[in-house]
């Protein structure tokens, strides 16, 4: 299957100063920012990213490049918000903590080459590492809009973390509650665990939903979820990646596309070349510019060094050179 | 008011250029001021041509691959780069580059990078065939690349025969780019005075290191990386004052430059010109943000020439 564009190519980026609708911790250090973006969120195509820049230049003078999670209108307010999840590992993300509803974010995007879903995409794999679920969660949008079954195989320290990221879906800005919709068993594939993104309760859900999609019938509303926490709290228990080689027998997938730590992603994409089913995946590296022009976010390719805020993020898994 | 300076015979139509490296060679930041609103614009046409000049990222002669590992780090006020002059080698920057460069209305300074005098002499020599190019200048002040760069910058002799070197290559402007990382940079300037440099360029990063106490290691594959942003502005600032006492030719002053203020400070320091570097990943409309704030600045202050600001220090 040959890979193609799933909407136009990107449009030129541009810089809006956003305000902040919303920011909050979701669980542990994973936090979810929500910025009104009337000129930026409706260019924003599913793997592309922003580049934050923060109002204490005199300390912090380089933006941070943060993939959007979603697109979404929030009640009483007719402009676009985007949501960007972040787990704070250092200065810049701490700071990021200290935002608060209409503070103003500067932000030039949208930026980078996203997903590239094949238009005829029947069934889909989304393998997500924790916070790098956020620029697989529009992709799933898109994909669900095509008519594809998506399959999401996601790891995240514990069934709180992992409820967070998922539950999380962006038609709301927190319009999570607390408990797992349904306890999905990862590693039991004869029972696919499934979770029907409308959220019902409980082992009902995900038979129902199981029980439509034997019947062939629309997928356009489910996403199939497949958890992995650290400490079995929900689902398998150890890496997403044990459960690979099991899905990729059970499910025909055509696409493949991945985020999260390095290492996990080069499982993905050996796993996919070993199928020999296309996929991407989304590379993270330090940038400044954001632009194409300091070339600080390099990723070694097999066409040589290519930029990770330009080329990238998304690549295609054979070009990376891991 | 006028803006317009003289650089070693170059005419600039204001003062403002860009650091070598952080803006390569103006296309992907032309694009997006190119989708600016009118009313960021300060000026009817926001494209290259808002530049006095501007200055290309570093091209050597054959392709350089860069430096491997983590390329870049925050400090406080300022960053540490580790790029190592990865370029694609100066036949494909005259095949892709400088045509494009051409539309722009704009002089182009080419930086000119070399492992050896030779290298730097090819390259010019290659370039003079050019005629977009509008001058050169000689980077013998980067700390990131093992053999060439800094390591001509760091020793009047040496300096003064790469700088010899390239003079018999060009009657272009030749700008030599000097490194604070020295003991005293007037006996470097000097010294490329006297070999025929017409215009020098200062400073080049500060030399320093990360490291990441969890891994205690070294942040960066080469220890040494190259400290720039708001942090260096003193040194910057005071690098630019003594040399100019120190020299006839003109000066570009750099080094942490983030705000039109700043900008005047370097020409009150001898700049007759300044160039933005870090400050571009900050704000990459700083350009047309500075331009703009200057402008405001010196009419508020009664500037009627720029030139008048230029060591005008008391």
């Amino acid at each position: 299957m040959t890979l193609e564009l799933a909407c136009d190519s990107a449009l030129a980026a541009l810089v809006e100063d956003t305000t902040v609708y919303a920011n909050k911790r979701l669980t542990g250090d994973l936090w979810k920012l929500v910025l009104r973006s009337p000129r930026i969120a409706p260019l924003v195509q599913p793997g592309q990213f922003v580049h934050v820049g923060f109002d204490d230049t005199s300390r912090h003078i380089l933006r941070r490049p943060l993939s959007v999670h979603d697109v979404f209108c929030v009640e009483g307010d007719d402009a676009l918000h985007l949501s960007l999840l972040y787990q704070v590992v250092g200065k810049g993300t701490a700071f990021l903590t200290n935002c608060s509803r209409g503070d103003r974010l500067n932000l030039l995007g949208p930026l980078g080459n996203g997903w590239h879903l094949p238009k005829d995409a029947r069934c889909i794999l989304l393998v997500g590492g924790g916070v790098g679920w956020a620029p697989l969660h529009l992709l799933a949008n898109t994909a669900q809009s095509q008519d594809a079954e998506v399959h999401a195989l996601i790891g995240a320290r514990t069934a709180s973390y992992y409820t967070t990221l998922v539950l999380d879906k962006g038609d709301g800005p927190f319009c999570h509650d607390d408990k797992p919709p349904v306890i999905a068993s990862g590693d039991s594939l004869d029972k696919p665990p499934v979770i029907a993104s409308e959220a019902p309760e409980g082992c009902e859900a995900w038979q129902s939903t199981a029980a439509v999609r034997d019947q062939e019938a629309s997928h356009s509303a489910t996403v199939f979820f497949h958890p992995a926490t650290d400490d079995g709290s929900l689902g398998h228990h150890g890496f997403n990646t044990d459960l690979l080689e099991s899905l990729l027998a059970t499910y025909r997938f055509d696409y493949i596309a991945t985020c999260g730590p390095e290492p996990m992603q080069r499982i993905v994409a050996e796993k996919a070349r070993q199928h020999g089913i296309a996929c991407e995946v989304s590379l993270e590296r330090r940038m400044a510019c954001g632009l194409g022009a300091c070339l600080s976010c390099v990723v070694e390719t097999t066409d040589g060094k290519k930029r990770a805020c330009i080329d990238g993020p998304v690549f295609d898994a054979r070009e990376v050179c891991w | 008011m006028k803006l317009e300076v003289n650089l070693a015979g170059l005419s600039l139509k204001n003062p403002f250029t860009v650091a070598s490296g952080t803006f390569a060679s103006g296309k992907e930041y032309a694009d997006l001021w190119s989708n600016l609103d009118k009313r960021d614009r300060p000026l009817c046409h926001a494209s290259l041509s808002l530049l006095g000049a501007i200055t290309t990222k570093g091209v050597s002669l054959n392709p350089w691959p860069g430096n491997e590992g983590i390329r870049i780090t925050e400090t406080a006020s300022g960053m540490l780069n580790s790029i190592g002059l990865q370029n694609p080698g100066v036949e494909e920057f005259c095949a892709k580059d400088l045509p494009w460069l051409a539309t722009q209305d704009v002089p182009v300074i080419v930086n000119v990078a070399g492992h050896s005098t030779e290298e730097y002499v090819a390259v010019i020599q290659r370039l003079e065939q050019e005629r977009t190019v509008s001058a050169f200048e000689i980077n013998i002040s980067c700390p990131n690349v093992d053999c060439g760069g800094i390591s001509f910058g760091v020793d009047p002799k040496a300096a003064s025969q790469v700088t010899q070197a390239c003079r018999s290559a060009t009657k272009r402007p030749l700008i030599i780019k000097l490194t604070p990382n020295v003991t005293d940079i007037t006996t470097i300037a000097r010294a490329c005075e006297a070999a025929g440099a017409d215009a020098l360029s200062l400073i080049n990063t500060v030399a320093g290191m990360a490291i990441d106490a969890k891994s205690r290691k070294p942040v960066f594959s080469r220890k040494v990386a190259g400290l720039s942003g708001p942090a260096i502005k003193p040194i910057a600032l005071y690098a630019v004052h003594r040399v100019f006492n120190a020299v006839d030719i003109p000066l570009i002053g750099m080094g942490g430059i983030a705000s039109a203020e700043d900008a005047v400070e370097f020409l009150l320091a001898g700049a007759t010109a300044i160039a933005l570097g870090s400050h571009n990943f900050t704000d990459p409309l700083a350009v047309p943000h500075i331009l703009k704030d200057f402008m405001h600045w010196c009419e508020q202050e009664g500037i009627k020439d720029v030139s008048e600001l230029i060591g005008g220090l008391q």
